[in-house]
């Protein structure tokens, strides 16, 4: 019996029980969950040491420990006590030591996501807008107008966010009567937008049930 | 630990931001997001020593659902050893992801198409206004884009209709998500280099 | 100018100055507000001192601010009662926190264990009771023959053997108490209040006052004897006995009737018949069931009393003061008054020199008791244990009884229990030690059978519904303390005892010290004691100040006060002598029904209901999914997986591919085509195996294109801890035909954490960040990797990604380090509507998304590798499918949904 038979077999019998949550809830599906979160959980454990950690961290510091520190091996010291506060957070009375480390992680993230929004989106897809109706790189009306609608699109889907309102006299909070219109042309392009978003998360579980199916046919020699 | 957090977290953030713009930085800048990836390896880690905590408090416990707990831990420290001793990328592991990681999740997600279908029937029910209308119109429109018939394709559904809302509708709505989405993350991120915001646990 | 200060004990007017009473050196002032020793700590057995929390009020729940307020209410109201006007005062002395919920006995509870005699005593209708015939049958073990009393008497009710039993209820005590108040207040300025004379009864039998009263009832009888014994209630307990029964006092005819006249116990009823009243005659005429009961009484009264008593320096060695007598003064407050309020009546006691022979007896009795105690001999260990609350008096301040008592010697008798017979031996706990001999220690009403009454008002008084001693020497000055609470009637019976001096023998008594071991039980003396804890002031400001001042009157039960262990200090905490009366007489059935009212009650119920929701298993609620949902469910899944799992085993090519191929699939190839030949090319495998269907399908075809066009060199990267594992699969399956090997034509980097703030340190130095291969290789020197230090060296970066998140990540992190290299996605199509921005804008060069993406490339890749083409039918169908059930069934959910909508509108 081959490897990949073995394979096959035990991967044909997961995708039963998995399946099988079609009918109902029952011990099949749950076992199957269960098998699968500890099977994932465990190889992350060891992606993570064997991926990151060791290459990363402990072997710089255990081949400096061997032969020497290196300025850089040196400061790796640094995320290697971090990295022992970071555990202490799996450890509920000792779960305030770590909070350095996750100030680290979070600073360094915050920073990152701030620079990457700025840079990667904020800027350019602000600039892609306005360069819609660039003169030069108009071709057609009809570009100009699908350059409006996705203006419009824009500004509405914005200004939907936008949830400033005022107290009125009795009592409503309202938002102002302009905002409220613009804020129903943005819901309509959100709707839409939800919409074609649906229909691709459709498209992608449709496809993965073909998928599922594709595998029963080839497990059964009909694929 | 307060202190050292938020010192640590604004230390970090000020640093690793200025490194976008000043390139006299980027060796600092480095050094921080190095300890960063370092730090996000071990808090993988973490998540599993809770997961195994969890999981053993309810063995030693006794409590209901017990035996599925004693699975999952017996399956976890056979994936941890196995694949701390063979690697991630031994052929055996490979086998492992191929005949239980891959499947169950592609099945989970093939069940979603039965569950996403089932919902978009009874939204109608639940909430039977405009953009419940709009929205399901939608979908519907671009599914039928998406498709061929047998005998071909609807031209002006698929050639003109479906680009036109994906391309042009949607891409306005997108974009002002996108947009959305950037400019939220500005504000969350500056607050947390500030310290205003202290998801670390300073609060 | 200060006012002058009336002693709360004694009546005495004292000077604002003065901390303790010039006459009988009680307390004057509470030791409320601030602690004398704020800081110093309070030792066990030390009575706390009364702290001010009423700014602590508002933060307690309503129910209790409520009860607590109507515990203050009773408290104030309850020294003002006279005579008839509360006919059922609820008198039991509950505990601070329970204080309000004494209202509850207003209410007249069925199972209140108040008997009927005691009800028409008071004033309030009498009921009948279920357990009447109990009653008379615990009478009449006590009395020791089968004769029932109420036989004897028509229409008589046991009204005086209640008086007997050891185990009375408290609410029977506080009303016989309470109706002793009453019947001793004929000086009270208030005109409610009630004269006990020979020619007039008590307001609870006499309804109409006005009219002269026939004391024929029992209610007759007991307000001459409590004309007697109410003052003693007032006063401290070494007042108690000759103020009863001396001479000095006007002796009531029925008193003196009792000699001569023995009424049965039916002569005790409201039946208002002329029943002989015990006639306690003067010093010099008393009855022989007087003398006899002499022993007997104090037996008696030991069955009701805790062992409180034995550290009460009423049980000192005071001959001349009847022990049952000094237990009666803090065990019988009068009625309609709160309990501690009958110790604010100075004692008429203090200034009878002479006691009456019988009195004497009693006493000696009771000397022998407390001989008893004293030596430390035959002492049970309730007895025992109570002996050190006497050594434990607090050195502050104290009333004047305890060291009265102390300066007094002990008369010993020797009453040997093998005289007794084995019911009142079994109540004695004390070896009797007299000093000189005595009366048999027989009781009277064994003696004399049929003679109840004239020992029922003895042993009424002894049986009788006790409060706790306010000279108990470990609590004198919370005795002092509560009687400042209520001050009322004071005066009354300074008007009655105005003349009345204290004798000096009274003066000289103090009380008696048993040695620790004496007190202490054989187990406890072995052992060395527990070290009394002390109590911060802060513990002694939340200790229960009032509940334990009125403990210090409420019933002998509650009157025990702690002296070792964990509950030193706290009085009434536990019984003293569970079951002592229930060798002699039948157990007194005690009431457990909590006295609470309706709402507080329903706060209970409303607390146990949540806790009882807190610890209740939720029930899933898959379960109750009907089964008409589950049936539609399971409809749909049938046709999906029938039909798709049709066209897929019968390998349809039905459905043709789209012609039309989407634009950024288009600009995806060009830029592919576009990438030099042989070029490093980084590839980002950021999918879950969740969307490896659609994935691989959507990528195999540009990446076949790709590789099959221009060989590049692959650098293998991803996000994702499993996506090496995916990339291996799909280099090794997906793209087999081009047989890439790793190491020769590609590279996996593996896994990269941090998100995005790993990728951007990835395109800030990727040699840096991620210096191995997954495998553990050296790649950036390797011919794979070479020439390649940046990101930007990276002729193409493709993405593939089922996630907005992730191809986000990718897009922003790399925009300033990619350069010129161009960013290729390959989307699921769940995030491409989202990346669409993203290719308008020029930052992403081409995208595939989908299947749909796929089709076309995969068109333009010659149909290589042929996953698309594979699956379209499948596809196609399912989603018409799809669409046609969404549609039909959207339109009929709305339908049914309007339907519900009307149906609820219109019910």
């Amino acid at each position: 019996m081959s490897p990949d038979l073995i394979t096959g077999m035990v991967a044909f019998l997961f995708t039963l029980m998995i399946l099988s949550y079609l009918i109902g809830d029952n011990p099949l599906f749950r076992v199957a969950v269960y098998i699968f979160v500890g099977v994932s959980a465990g190889y992350v454990a060891a992606v993570s040491i064997r991926q990151v950690l060791w290459p990363d961290l402990l072997q710089p510091l255990y081949q400096g420990f061997l032969f020497g520190m290196s300025l850089r091996q040196a400061v790796l010291a640094v995320p290697f006590f971090l990295s022992g506060l970071l555990l202490m957070k799996a450890w509920p009375p000792l779960s305030r030591l770590g909070m350095p480390a996750m100030g680290l992680l979070v600073g360094a993230g915050a920073a990152a996501a701030v620079g990457g929004a700025v840079t990667g989106t904020l800027f350019p897809q602000v600039n892609a807008t306005i360069a819609a109706f660039d003169i030069t790189g108009v071709t057609s009306p009809e570009s100009l107008l699908n350059a409006g609608l996705v203006l419009a699109g824009v500004i509405t889907t914005l200004v939907y966010f936008h949830f400033g309102a005022r107290t009125r006299a009795d009592g409503s909070v309202r938002r102002f009567g302009l905002i409220e219109i613009i804020a129903f042309l943005g819901s309509v392009f959100l709707a839409i937008t939800l919409g074609v978003l649906f229909a691709g998360v459709y498209s992608a579980a449709l496809t993965a049930l073909i998928e599922r199916l594709h595998f029963f046919g080839t497990f059964f020699g009909f694929g | 630990m307060r202190i050292a957090a938020l010192v640590l977290a604004v230390l970090t953030g000020v640093i690793v931001l200025v490194g976008y713009f000043i390139p006299v930085l980027n060796p600092i800048q480095t050094i921080f997001l190095t300890w960063a990836i370092i730090l996000a390896g071990t808090a993988a880690l973490v998540g599993v020593f809770n997961l195994i905590l969890v999981h053993g408090t309810k063995i030693s416990q006794r409590e209901k659902g017990r035996i599925y707990s004693a699975i999952l831990l017996i399956c976890l420290f056979a994936a941890f050893f196995f694949g701390l001793v063979l690697g991630p990328d031994h052929p055996g592991m490979r086998l492992l992801v191929n005949a239980v990681i891959v499947p169950v999740e592609a099945s989970l997600m093939a069940v979603l198409a039965v569950t996403l279908l089932y919902a978009s029937i009874r939204l109608l029910r639940r909430r039977a206004n405009l953009m419940s209308v709009l929205f399901i119109a939608t979908a519907l429109l671009m599914m039928i884009g998406s498709a061929t018939l047998p005998f071909g394709e609807v031209g002006a559904l698929n050639n003109f209709l479906r680009p036109w809302f994906q391309h042009v509708l949607a891409l306005g709505g997108a974009r002002g998500i996108l947009i959305g989405v950037a400019l939220g993350t500005l504000t969350t991120g500056l607050r947390v280099l500030i310290g205003a915001d202290r998801p670390y646990g300073g609060k | 100018m200060a006012e002058p200060i009336i002693c709360p004990v004694c009546g005495e007017s004292n000077p604002a100055d003065m901390e303790f009473c010039k006459n009988c050196q009680s307390r004057l002032l509470p030791l409320t507000g601030p602690l004398k020793d704020e800081d110093g700590p309070i030792h066990p057995g030390q009575i706390p001192t009364k702290k001010v929390t009423a700014e602590l009020e508002p933060i307690l729940p309503e129910w209790l601010r409520e009860a607590r307020k109507q515990a203050r209410q009773s408290a104030e109201d309850e020294p003002t009662i006279t005579g008839g006007d509360k006919q059922t005062k609820p008198l039991t002395q509950t505990p601070d926190l329970l204080a309000g919920l004494a209202d509850q006995n207003k209410q007249g509870d069925e199972d209140d264990e108040t008997p009927d005699w005691l009800r028409s005593i008071t004033g309030a209708p009498a009921k009948k009771k279920k357990n009447e015939q109990d009653s008379s049958q615990v009478k009449w073990v006590e009395l020791g023959h089968n004769e029932e009393p109420g036989k004897d008497v028509p229409g008589s009710e046991s009204a005086g053997l209640p008086w007997m039993r050891g185990g009375e209820s408290a609410p029977e005590k506080d009303e016989l108490t309470e109706w002793f108040k009453q019947a001793a207040s004929p000086a009270a300025p208030s005109g409610e209040n009630l004269t006990f004379t020979k020619t007039e009864a008590p307001a609870p039998v006499q309804p109409d006052r006005s009219t002269p009263t026939t004391p024929v009832s029992s209610a007759g009888e007991v307000p001459v004897g409590t004309k007697d014994i109410q003052p003693y209630e007032r006063e401290s307990v070494k007042d108690l006995t000759g103020s009863a029964l001396s001479s000095d006092i006007e002796i009531p005819d029925w008193i003196k009737k009792l000699d001569a006249e023995t009424p049965s116990a039916g002569q005790h009823t409201e039946s208002g018949k002329d029943a002989p009243s015990p006639a306690f005659s003067s010093d010099t005429d008393i009855a022989d069931w007087i003398k006899k009961l002499d022993s007997g009484t104090p037996l008696v009264g030991q069955q009701s009393e805790s062992s409180k008593e034995t550290s009460t320096p009423a049980l000192s060695s005071d001959k001349d003061i009847a022990d049952w007598f000094k237990k009666l003064d803090s065990e019988t407050p009068p009625p309609g008054q709160q309990p501690s309020s009958s110790k604010e009546t100075p004692s008429p006691a203090t200034m009878l020199p002479d006691v009456p022979d019988w009195l004497k007896s009693f006493d000696e009795a009771a000397g022998a008791g407390q001989s008893g105690t004293e030596s430390g001999e035959a002492l049970p260990d309730w007895l025992k244990t109570a002996g050190p609350s006497v050594q434990e008096t607090p050195a502050g301040p104290a009333p004047a009884e305890p060291a009265i008592v102390q300066s007094q010697p002990i008369p010993e008798k020797n009453l040997p229990l093998s005289e007794l017979p084995d019911w009142v031996s079994s109540l004695t706990p004390i070896e009797p030690r007299a000093a000189e001999p005595r009366e048999p220690a027989v009781p009277a009403f064994q003696m004399e059978a049929p003679a109840t009454s004239p020992a029922e008002p003895v042993s009424s008084v002894s049986a009788l519904p006790t409060e706790p001693p306010a000279a108990s020497p470990a609590g004198p000055v919370p005795a002092a303390s509560a009687f400042t609470e209520i001050p009322e009637s004071s005066d009354d019976v300074d008007a009655i005892f105005a003349s009345m001096k204290i004798p000096d023998w009274l003066a000289d008594i103090t009380p008696s010290q048993p040695s620790p071991e004496e007190g202490l039980p054989p187990a406890a003396q072995a052992e060395e004691p527990i070290e009394p804890a002390e109590l911060p002031s802060w513990v002694q400001a939340m200790r229960p100040v009032e509940s334990a001042m009125r403990d210090s009157t409420a019933g002998p039960l509650d009157s025990r006060l702690e002296e070792r262990g964990a509950l030193a200090g706290l009085q009434g905490v536990l019984p003293a002598i569970p079951g002592a009366t229930a060798a002699t007489s039948k157990p007194k059935s005690h009431s457990i029904k909590l006295d609470a009212t309706d709402q507080q009650q329903a706060h209970a119920a409303l607390l146990e209901q949540i806790l009882s929701a807190e610890t209740a298993p939720v029930p899933m609620k898959a379960d109750s999914v009907p089964r008409s949902q589950r049936v539609l469910r399971w409809a749909l899944s049938a046709l999906l997986i029938i039909i798709l799992g049709g066209v897929i085993f019968g390998k349809t090519q039905i459905f043709p591919l789209p012609a039309q191929v989407p634009n950024e699939t288009i600009a995806a190839i060009q830029a592919v085509e576009a990438i030099p030949a042989d070029a490093p090319v980084l590839v980002a495998f950021d999918y879950e195996p969740a969307t490896i269907g659609e994935m691989e399908a959507s990528g195999a075809s540009l990446m076949d294109h790709l590789l099959l066009l221009k060989h590049p060199r692959l650098a293998l990267i991803s996000t994702s801890p499993t996506g090496a594992a995916l990339a291996e699969r799909f280099m090794a399956s997906t793209l087999a035909q081009r047989s890439y090997q790793s190491g020769a034509q590609y590279v996996d980097l593996g896994y990269l954490p941090g998100g995005l703030a790993g990728v951007f340190d990835f395109s800030q130095n990727p040699t840096a960040v991620m210096p191995l291969s997954a495998d553990s290789a050296e790649v950036w020197n390797t011919q794979v990797m070479q020439g390649v230090t940046h990101l930007s060296d990276f002729a193409a970066v493709i993405v593939l990604t089922d996630s907005v998140e992730s191809g986000r990540v990718w897009i922003e992190q790399t925009e300033l380090a990619r350069g010129n290299a161009p960013l290729i996605i390959l989307s699921s199509a769940q995030a491409g509507p989202m990346f669409v921005p993203y290719v308008d804008s020029g930052q992403v060069k081409g995208m595939i998304a989908g299947l749909n993406g796929a089709a076309g490339a995969e068109q333009a890749n010659g149909g290589l590798p042929g996953f698309v083409r594979r699956y379209w039918d499948a596809y196609s169908l399912g989603l018409l499918l799809v669409v046609v059930v969404m549609f039909l069934g959207g339109l009929w959910n709305l339908w049914l949904g309007i339907q519900d909508r009307r149906v609820h509108e219109a019910g």
